[in-house]
């Protein structure tokens, strides 16, 4: 009869203050089969124009760049978000302006 | 480095897009399409057959999914660090100024309807949330966020490497940082900055996307039930839990975010104000 219920076991825990790891085990009849240990640290590092212009620690206002001028694999933003809440705004102002 | 294999479709009225390395099998998708169903058929508002819409109807207690429990937990940490600001009681105010299920977006009253507070009036015991009043949520502030992750943990049975993202808000686990542009929410065809993420979510919210007429926007004040008049145009938040991320969105504007890292840790984030000065603790 085993202790422990055999399986996956996933534990978050925190090193040095603020970093964080996952850790996962296997059991198996009360044995560490496996153990998998990732840095869960998110990885951010901020570039072109708010990083030259918060360097100096200075607010400043925020300049745009075409979205075709730059690589990105996302975008990160609420315009796609209600695709649902746009069609009805589209269809009230068409409405409104028959 | 973008993932090889994409797998775009259209949920709860936002277009998702997977990105994996290796390709989702017809199970995989139809487990994922499942499990934002049971998810909407809870927590929609928009829908009449949810249970959120049928709780409104009488006072009581409701049996819901496991999810309550991470975000309904959300909820009162939020209500507690925004001091009231933010409460998925929001639902009838909302209703009012017209952002109802059949989004009609015409306020049918000029007085706003006050919400009650979550902690006052609804507890949660287990997978049950006891009403004392007949209320109608709105999970609309970390719910996306929260969904982003069920996903996303959903996947990462099967994959080491995936993005899931739901509408511009994401969960990043990869090998390679990811380039993600941070939308101009005065333009939305340029970028104002891009972040490079690896393992972590990064979220957003802005009031101008979804405005539908003067001072009328989702994002509610809860202590007066009116959109709030804060000079915050847009949000981002970057956390380990796209729950955290979108939490954290939703409550920068009512909260400075050095009173919110007292109850939500350290988290990066960035927002910009209407007269386009920014704030950020980026890198």
């Amino acid at each position: 009869m085993s202790k422990y219920t055999n399986g996956e076991y996933e534990a978050e825990g925190l090193y040095a203050g603020t970093k964080s790891i996952i850790v996962k085990l296997t059991l198996d009849s009360d044995k560490i089969k496996a153990v998998e240990v990732t840095p869960n640290t998110p990885n951010i590092r901020m570039s072109f124009s708010l990083q030259k212009k918060f360097a100096a620690a200075v607010p400043d206002e925020v300049v745009g760049k075409p979205i075709d001028d730059v690589h990105l694999d996302k975008l990160a933003g609420s315009s796609k978000t209600t695709q649902g809440f746009n069609a009805a705004l589209d269809k009230i102002k068409a409405d409104a302006s028959k | 480095m973008a993932l090889a294999h994409t797998y775009n479709f259209e949920a709860i009225g936002t277009p998702w897009t997977i990105d994996t390395s290796k390709p989702l099998s017809l199970h995989e998708k139809q487990e994922i399409h499942a499990l934002i169903d049971n998810f909407d058929r809870a927590y929609s508002r928009f829908r009449a057959d949810s249970l959120v819409s049928i709780a409104r109807q009488k006072r009581g207690s409701y049996d819901f999914p496991a999810t309550i429990g991470p975000l309904f937990d959300a909820y009162s940490a939020l209500e507690r660090a925004t001091n009231g600001a933010v409460n998925p009681l929001v639902g009838e105010a909302l209703e009012h100024l017209g952002y109802d299920a059949q989004y009609s977006l015409k306020p049918v009253t000029t007085q706003p309807v006050k919400p009650l507070r979550l902690h006052e009036t609804v507890t949660r015991s287990g997978n049950t949330l006891t009403l004392q009043h007949p209320v109608l949520l709105d999970f609309g502030a970390v719910g996306k966020g929260y969904l982003v992750d069920l996903v996303a943990e959903y996947i990462a049975q099967h994959h080491e490497q995936y993005v899931v993202e739901a509408g511009g808000d994401m969960r990043i686990a990869t090998s390679e940082p990811y380039t993600v542009g941070l939308e101009n929410p005065l333009d939305t065809t340029e970028v104002i900055g891009t972040v490079s993420l690896q393992n972590a979510s990064i979220c957003a919210s802005s009031p101008n996307r979804r405005t539908w007429g003067e001072g009328l926007h989702h994002i509610i004040d809860a202590r007066t039930g009116k959109p709030t008049t804060s000079d915050i145009i847009a949000t981002w938040a970057i956390a380990p839990s796209a729950l955290q991320a979108d939490a954290l969105t939703s409550a920068l504007f009512f909260t400075p975010a050095a009173e919110l890292q007292d109850t939500f840790g350290n988290f990066t984030y960035m927002l910009i104000k209407s007269d386009g000065r920014v704030e950020h603790n980026i890198g």
